[in-house]
């Protein structure tokens, strides 16, 4: 019988602890020296055998000279079926090992692989591209923090900077209170209302952003004076007797425009989110509100407000991450032309139009670190909201 | 906790399937070694490279990636080599991915000998495939022959060797007039800058609309406008001053530079010169720049681009079996600028030394090399002087066959110098460099000129 706080780290651990009734150290060591192991290569040895197959199976379509759709519906069916196939096989064989190790196995069988493949994939490149900042062009010779002094001073870096600020406030302000404001209206509908109202704003999310952007370059698209405007803003401006203007051109006006495309693309996602928070809000709290003599708009800000708050908090983050990102927009509609520069472009055009890796790797890490703070706030948000239902 | 006999079994099979799929894995490695090293062995005499494979990777695509299959048609009928062609339009991008990730192709072709450049020391030796050097060298002009190498001295890297064959040239020194409403309207062919500056003013007084400007290219807007000042540049200041330009042995900012900026000025800025004015410029795709001159009143009488915009033109307006409604005619002399030629081409790059590798090479360096190309695509124009010209097909690409010829012949000929430049100014500042010298006006000039200047790389 183990008398400690149930704050165990790892809950299977606790379950399989209470199980078993036995907590002496010797014993844990002994598991410890025989179920680490397994778990190691629960965690390690699927991925990596999961590499060979379809490295092999990689190797041998890509060498064969048969039918392309044949190769593809291989690949697929090799890729989908192959990976079930791994981790079933590997459940059965954990089947097979006394039940108390195979209980504590299991899940390393299905999260170990995730997380060490993740760890492939994220965290060695960041440490690379870390490493390539503080290199030269080509990746050869050490030059300290030229690169960073590079992307803290440049124009075209100061420009991305000014940009990101303009961004973060009128884009994280527009789709978030849009979505929200929608979320609230929308509230109010019958239910069938509702639905059709909603889908519509959320449409535009399933398109891609560089769809979104060839769209709205229409619309804000220029035909000499004369010439039929085709696009929407220029027609609605000649059609007033002005002569056409080349909107996305006119610093620093044209960022708003850019803006606009992402606020059409993301009102949707914050006004989904904000909705099913506002369904939350308890419906005797708003009609005791009531009876008190609470205007719908005291109760919108005295009780909803403060009751979606952290999914508010949640919502505005993952915008403004998503906002500091932001790439397809700018270089599709403008490639960073008439100062609508982003962090995200100069990354771009240093690393793969200018093929300095030092200098591409250095905005990289600036872009990281200032992400970073954001995405610690949302999760440290996340985890209240969860630990709250 | 007992095991139990059958439980066992089961789990020595599941290990035993593992094991399968692991050993399978190592005969996967052995099985391609042996395929790639059993082709050298095999072929008879007819064939001596029978099912070879030759990858090439360059930047054409559509009508001229078929063109690249016409034109090494006979050579694989005659070698058994497969020629693959691969053509991307991010090709910028694709090929240093490629080369750094250890999946090079056999054979790539540059259209920015800078680029080419920086993957120098990847590539195999000419002299190291068997290619016949001198006979190369003489079928090439001297300026082609010494360009590569100076490329890769400019950008920091000089190897020993021959490392870039060229396989096509374009040209760029064209204007293009609307026929025949140029010359109803009683305009005549400018001859000299002067006659362009007199031209302008006669149009501009007839109440029309000189000139049709487009340099939008998504993220490379900014090329039209350099091509404009290299085609100025190459005439106020003449085929030297423009290598020491390229080479930054005189600055962005020299005198000789900001003249031919200022020349440019001259037909940007002036009221009603260009069609929808400096927002025209702007907006405008460079690809659909020539097209209001087609309106049944032509939008404007006078428009620049290269050789390759004929590929731009709306269905029905110019080439083999149409009634052509526009016309090139040589970009102007500027005081008494002789034969010259601005163009640019794709110079190719060789990662294998394999001998169906070799024999490519041989064969795209030599006269025959491009006849099947020239035959397909009208654009192509053959850098080889033994080149046969009957198998230029098209009249404009004839007409552009002897400027071109006549060029080279003199020394005149140019590369595009922003593709000859370091990368960060070439595709870098000077395009941005020309799009702010367009939305600042006549006197942001100084201000940009400096600007460029300042980001020339320091190595």
């Amino acid at each position: 019988m183990s008398g400690e706080a149930p704050v165990l780290p790892d809950s299977e651990e606790a379950a399989a602890d209470s199980t078993d009734g036995e907590g002496d150290n010797a014993t844990n060591l002994r598991d410890w020296l025989t179920i680490g192991p397994i778990r190691f290569f629960a965690a390690v040895g699927i991925p990596a055998i999961g590499f060979m197959v379809l490295f092999w199976v990689f190797r041998f379509l890509r060498d064969s000279d048969a039918n392309r759709i044949l190769i593809v519906v291989v690949a697929i069916f090799v890729g989908v079926v192959g990976i079930f196939g791994l981790y079933w096989g590997m459940d059965r064989v954990n089947d097979q090992l006394p039940a108390r190790i195979a209980q504590r196995v299991r899940p390393w069988i299905f999260v170990g692989p995730a997380v060490a493949i993740l760890s492939l994939y994220l965290v060695w490149p960041a440490v690379q591209t870390i490493w390539l900042s503080f290199l030269d062009k080509d990746g050869e010779e050490f030059i300290g923090l030229d690169n960073y002094t590079f992307a803290l001073t440049d124009d075209k870096m100061l420009t991305a900077f000014r940009n990101s600020v303009i961004w973060l406030i009128l884009g994280t302000a527009l789709a978030v209170g849009l979505g929200l404001t929608v979320a609230s209206l929308v509230d109010r509908l019958k239910p069938r209302a509702e639905k059709i109202a909603k889908s519509i704003i959320f449409i535009p999310m399933a398109i891609s952003f560089v769809g979104a952007s060839v769209v709205w370059g229409f619309m804000y698209t220029f035909r000499a004076a004369g010439r039929p405007q085709i696009g929407l803003l220029n027609a609605i401006w000649t059609w007033f007797g002005n002569s056409p203007i080349f909107w996305l051109s006119k610093e620093p006006w044209n960022n708003i425009l850019l803006i606009i495309v992402l606020v059409w693309l993301q009102t949707g996602f914050s006004m989904v989110i904000l909705s099913a928070a506002i369904k939350g809000v308890p419906d005797d709290i708003l009609e005791a509100g009531r009876i008190d003599g609470g205007s719908e708009l005291q109760l919108f800000w005295r009780v909803v407000i403060p009751t979606i708050k952290s999914t508010l908090v949640v919502v505005t983050t993952t915008m403004i991450i998503l906002i500091l990102k932001v790439f397809d927009i700018v270089w599709v509609m403008t490639s960073g032309e008439f100062g609508t520069d982003v962090i995200a472009t100069n990354m771009i055009r240093q690393a793969f139009r200018f093929f300095d890796d030092g200098k591409g790797a250095a905005i990289a890490v600036v872009l990281l670190i200032v992400v970073i703070p954001v995405m610690v706030l949302n999760v440290r948000r996340f985890r209240e909201e969860e630990a709250m239902r | 906790m007992t095991f139990r006999p059958e439980k066992t079994w089961r789990l020595l099979a599941i290990l035993l399937a593992f094991a399968m799929v692991a050993a399978a894995c190592g005969n996967g490695d052995d099985d391609t070694a042996t395929t790639s090293a059993g082709g050298d062995a095999g072929g008879g005499d007819a064939q001596p490279f029978a099912g070879e494979v030759v990858n090439v990777f360059g930047a054409f695509v559509d009508a001229d990636a078929d063109a690249f299959a016409d034109t090494v048609a006979p050579f694989e009928a005659a070698t058994g080599i497969d020629v693959v062609y691969e053509g991307s339009g991010d090709f910028e991008t694709q090929i240093g991915i490629r080369i750094n990730g250890g999946n090079a192709p056999d054979i790539a072709m540059f259209p920015q000998p800078g680029l080419w450049a920086n993957f120098i020391d990847d590539m195999i030796d000419f002299n190291d495939l068997g290619v016949d050097m001198d006979q190369a060298r003489a079928d090439l002009s001297d300026y082609l022959v010494e360009l590569p190498g100076q490329v890769a001295a400019d950008t920091g890297n000089a190897r020993d060797g021959v490392f870039g064959g060229w396989f096509r040239l374009n040209t760029k020194s064209w204007l293009w007039i609307p026929v025949p409403e140029f010359a109803d309207a009683g305009y005549t062919v400018p001859e000299t800058w002067d006659d362009l500056l007199a031209l302008q003013d006669q149009i501009l007084a007839d109440g029309n609309t000189p000139w049709c400007l487009g340099i939008e290219s998504a993220g490379a807007t900014g090329w039209v406008l350099t091509d404009w000042m290299e085609d100025i540049v190459l005439r106020t200041a003449g085929p030297d001053v423009y290598d020491d330009w390229v080479s930054n042995g005189i600055p962005f900012n020299d005198p000789e530079i900001a003249k031919a900026a200022q020349f440019l000025g001259d037909v940007m800025f002036p009221e009603g010169n260009v069609l929808g004015g400096t927002d025209g410029i702007l907006a405008t795709p460079f690809g659909d720049q020539n097209t209001p001159m087609f309106d049944d009143t032509p939008a404007c009488y006078l428009a620049k681009q290269a050789g390759f915009i004929t590929g731009f033109f709306p269905d029905g307006t110019f080439g083999p079996g149409v009634d052509n409604q526009t016309e090139a005619i040589p970009f102007p002399s500027i005081d008494g600028s002789g034969d010259v030629m601005l163009g640019g081409g794709d110079l190719f790059g060789v990662f294998s030394d394999a001998g169906a590798v070799a024999e490519t090479v041989k064969f795209l360096v030599s006269p025959e090399g491009g006849e099947g190309f020239a035959q397909a695509q009208a654009g192509y124009l053959s850098p080889n002087s033994r080149f046969d010209t009957s198998n230029y097909v098209d009249p404009f690409q004839k007409q552009q066959g002897e400027l071109l010829a006549g060029a080279l012949g003199a020394g005149g000929f140019r590369f595009d110098a922003s593709d000859l430049m370091p990368a960060a100014v070439g595709a870098g500042t000077f395009w941005t460099g020309m799009v702010e010298y367009v939305q600042g006006g006549p006197d942001s000039l100084d201000d940009v000129l400096q600007s460029i200047q300042d980001s020339w790389p320091s190595s």
